[in-house]
């Protein structure tokens, strides 16, 4: 592989939405931003991104219900999915997880970190790589 | 129920009657006996009806013997039947008189006696047998007061039966065997003084002493006994005090532990802390119940404001329905730390007597204990009642933690984000997407900001060490820099109606911190439609309100939605952002300035939150302050009155103020 095209990224937090814009496009990037998560499933369903940049709480149906509904669809299961949320506790962690994160970030998140992350990602060097005790829960 | 007792009293003089033909008939009556003999017999009887009676007591009840009932045997011997019943019932009539009874009792009990009096002396009229000597004499004797006995007890049980409208069988299988000893007793001491008196007749004047004095050890001993036992039960009744744990089962146990301890019929046991109401329960035959307020007022009165007592209570004057009419009562109060009262009380089927001041006695020593029984009950329900209030909190706090993380988290992930971006890629980023990444990471910074004053607002709050400032504080300007902090969607939505409101005093910064909140908590919770803000004098208060047209607040939840961490939903909540601090801590604000904060439901729906302030006129205290604003002139806005507008920071303030044509002086400046 070599390294995502295009990445969908569901926060309701317009902010973060524009930081992680304006980071992706600056890595080469293409970015689509959405503020919930029925709009995201409606534009992975649509035209299915390399990867999808997850937030957790938002208004109506919440990040973990998207990532199942995505898990649970031949065209979205395929995709890799950070979720990165302020959620930090062990069992929203674990919850995270047993939605089938790729990877799991708390806020505030390193910027650095989620790139080189993206990055490795993007050249397989992680991907399929699903063992929470190797990935996220070691950032926690 | 006089009238019943009546009726009892008359069948017993029909008895009387009856017991006196056959006695006439008798061949005994043709004795008789020496003047001399007569009046000694009289001063021995009368002397001996003074000497203290004996107690004898079986579960609750107690009967008492008395030497006459010894002595009347003498008589029967010595004078024959006619002259000792006479003897007899003469020395009744003095005891009685000298007890003072009312007269319906002393009627009723001078009845009795005479009934059983007549009955023995014609039993043993009919038996015939006098020779003191004769075992069979002997046996006429003690048939004739066992005969007298029967009748007593047949009496008192009938009367009981009628009090109380208890089954006759149980009151006479309670009083029974008592009386069976007292019989006992009687016929074992009258037959000895019998048999000595018969030697010589001037016997009874050595018998007199020595009957007296075994009387009067029989009785110490009695005491002695009766005081270990005493000692025993109060022992007991307070053991019996200390696994109780219940407020209602403590009280329930001392009134139950009361009437054991003096052998009633009820117990009592009310109590009170410091101002609250006395509330209490008495316990019988039937269980135990709570007593009512007025119940508890007749008892407070009965024991008149002292600290023990006795007290009879005139035939038909019961304290009230809920307790059974009894003629007597003993009463104690007990007082502990913390300002526990108690009063135990007892009711009796007995009139007082002699004892009763060592049952008042008795009951005041249990009743300092139960204060303190009581205190402690209290005293662990308040320690539990508080627990769980603490842990509840505690359980709060940690929610709000979780959430306050939540929210911290966010705006801080703008600021990093912010400063990584530019060290990594700021080379490489427009001089446009430089200032937006700024104005970013400013705001995350800004929110952060707002968050902690926010917790660092409720934190001196809960200390009372907030300053409140007095600032004159002119409603439109107020309003306007309200709109100006909200965002433009926001804004948009936000219709302001201000009525001819005056300028007014107080902390400016408090009143915004409330309105916003409160128009925030409007924006997230009503998705649609408008934000009708208005401000009105009402009563002479400022009456700032805010409708929204949104689901509105269940009635249960319009109080709980102030309290401190709470989240109604803990979901929806946290999907609304914010930290459950808002409202808690407009609230706080608004009791600080002296107002109140309170929800309500908007007309057609939604909900309304109203501040109201009291009004302090501007002008009333800057005077020395603002020079164009004199002594005495009204401070009015120039607003119209009733003028609706769509609030919109370039339309408003500058265009209404420029409308009412009323530049400079109306402004209030602080």
């Amino acid at each position: 592989m070599n390294g995502y095209k295009r990445v969908l990224v569901v926060d309701d937090d317009d902010t973060i939405r524009q930081l992680l814009g304006i980071n992706l496009l600056a890595e080469g990037i293409d970015v689509d931003s959405v503020a919930d998560a029925e709009a995201a499933r409606d534009a992975a369903w649509a035209d299915p991104p390399d990867l999808i940049l997850l937030d957790v709480m938002m208004p109506g149906m919440d990040g973990l219900d998207l990532l199942r509904l995505l898990r649970g669809d031949p065209r979205t299961a395929h995709i890799p999915v950070i979720l990165l949320t302020a959620c930090s506790t062990d069992a929203e962690v674990w919850a995270g997880w047993a939605a089938g994160a790729d990877y799991y970030l708390t806020k505030p998140f390193d910027v650095h970190e989620l790139l080189d992350f993206i990055e490795d990602l993007g050249r397989g060097d992680d991907a399929g790589d699903r063992d929470p005790g190797l990935l996220g829960l070691t950032d926690v | 129920m006089s009238g019943r007792i009546s009726g009892l009293i008359a069948v017993e003089l029909l008895l009387v009657g009856g017991g006196l033909w056959v006695i006439e008939r008798a061949p005994l009556l043709a004795q008789t006996p020496g003047e001399a003999t007569v009046v000694v017999f009289a001063a021995a009887m009368i002397a001996l009806a003074f000497l203290p009676p004996i107690y004898l007591e079986h579960r609750r009840h107690r009967v008492w013997v008395t030497p006459t009932d010894g002595a009347f045997l003498v008589g029967l011997f010595m004078l024959g039947p006619l002259a000792t019943v006479a003897v007899a019932t003469a020395a009744e009539i003095l005891i009685a008189a000298r007890h003072r009874e009312p007269p319906m009792k002393f009627v009723f009990n001078l009845t009795s006696m005479l009934g059983g009096y007549t009955a023995a002396a014609a039993v043993f009229a009919v038996i015939g047998r006098t020779d003191p000597l004769d075992p069979l004499a002997w046996a006429a004797g003690a048939v004739a007061l066992a005969v007298c006995a029967i009748w007593d007890l047949v009496s008192t049980a009938g009367l009981f039966s009628v009090i109380e409208a208890k089954p006759f069988r149980s009151v006479v299988n309670r009083v029974g065997p008592a009386q069976l000893a007292s019989l006992v007793l009687s016929v074992g001491l009258g037959l000895l003084a019998v048999v000595l008196v018969s030697e010589h007749a001037l016997a009874i004047v050595l018998v007199a002493p020595v009957l007296a004095a075994l009387v009067a050890s029989t009785r110490s001993l009695g005491q002695t006994q009766a005081e270990r036992s005493r000692l025993q039960r109060l022992f007991d009744a307070s053991s019996n005090l200390a696994p109780l744990t219940g407020r209602q089962e403590t009280l329930a146990g001392i009134a139950e532990e009361c009437r054991g301890l003096i052998t009633g019929v009820a117990g009592i046991c009310i109590t009170s802390r410091g101002s609250e109401p006395w509330h209490g329960v008495a316990v019988d035959d039937h269980g135990a119940r709570g007593l009512g307020a007025p119940t508890i007022a007749r008892l407070l009165a009965a024991a008149d404001h002292s600290s023990q007592g006795v007290r009879e209570f005139p035939e038909g004057s019961a304290l009230t329905a809920e307790l059974p009419a009894l003629p007597a009562m003993v009463w104690a109060t007990g007082r502990a730390d913390g300002d526990v009262r108690v009063l135990v009380a007892v009711l009796l089927e007995f009139e007082g007597d002699d004892q009763d001041d060592h049952r008042a006695d008795v009951l005041a020593t249990f009743a300092a204990h139960a204060a303190s029984v009581v205190t402690n009950v209290e005293l662990h329900e308040d320690v539990q009642q508080a627990l769980t209030h603490q842990l509840q909190l505690n359980r709060q706090k940690s929610e709000f933690v979780a959430a306050v993380s939540h929210e911290l988290r966010t705006p801080l992930a703008s600021l990093i984000g912010t400063i990584q971006t530019l060290q990594r890629s700021g080379h490489r980023l427009t001089e446009e997407q430089r200032e937006n990444l700024l104005s970013l990471g400013a705001a995350g910074g800004a929110r952060l900001r707002g968050l902690i004053e926010d917790l660092l607002l409720v934190a001196a709050a809960e200390h009372q060490a907030v300053r409140v400032e007095q600032d004159s504080i002119d409603p439109v300007e107020l309003i306007d820099g309200i709109l100006a902090e909200l965002t433009p969607e926001a804004r948009d939505r936000v219709e302001v109606r201000i009525g001819p409101v005056g300028g007014f005093l107080s902390d400016e910064d408090k009143v915004r911190r409330i309105l916003l909140n409160i128009i925030e908590n409007a924006r997230k919770y009503a998705p649609e439609g408008p934000i009708e803000v208005a401000v009105a004098r009402r009563d002479g208060k400022l009456r700032f309100t805010v409708d929204d047209h949104g689901p509105g607040i269940a009635l249960a939840d319009r109080e709980r939605i102030f309290e401190r961490f709470l989240q109604l939903d803990g979901s929806s909540t946290r999907r609304q952002g914010g930290t459950g601090l808002g409202l808690h801590l407009s609230r706080e604000l608004a009791g600080m300035l002296s107002g109140t904060l309170t929800v309500g439901e908007a007309t057609g729906g939604g909900a309304r939150f109203t501040l109201e302030l009291p009004q302090r006129r501007s002008h009333d205290a800057i005077v020395a302050v603002t020079a164009p604003v004199a002594a005495g002139v009204e401070v009015q806005l120039p607003i119209s009155p009733g003028r609706s507008m769509k609030a919109s920071p370039l339309r408003h303030p500058v265009g209404v103020a420029a409308g009412a044509g009323a530049g400079d002086g109306g402004g209030v400046r602080s």
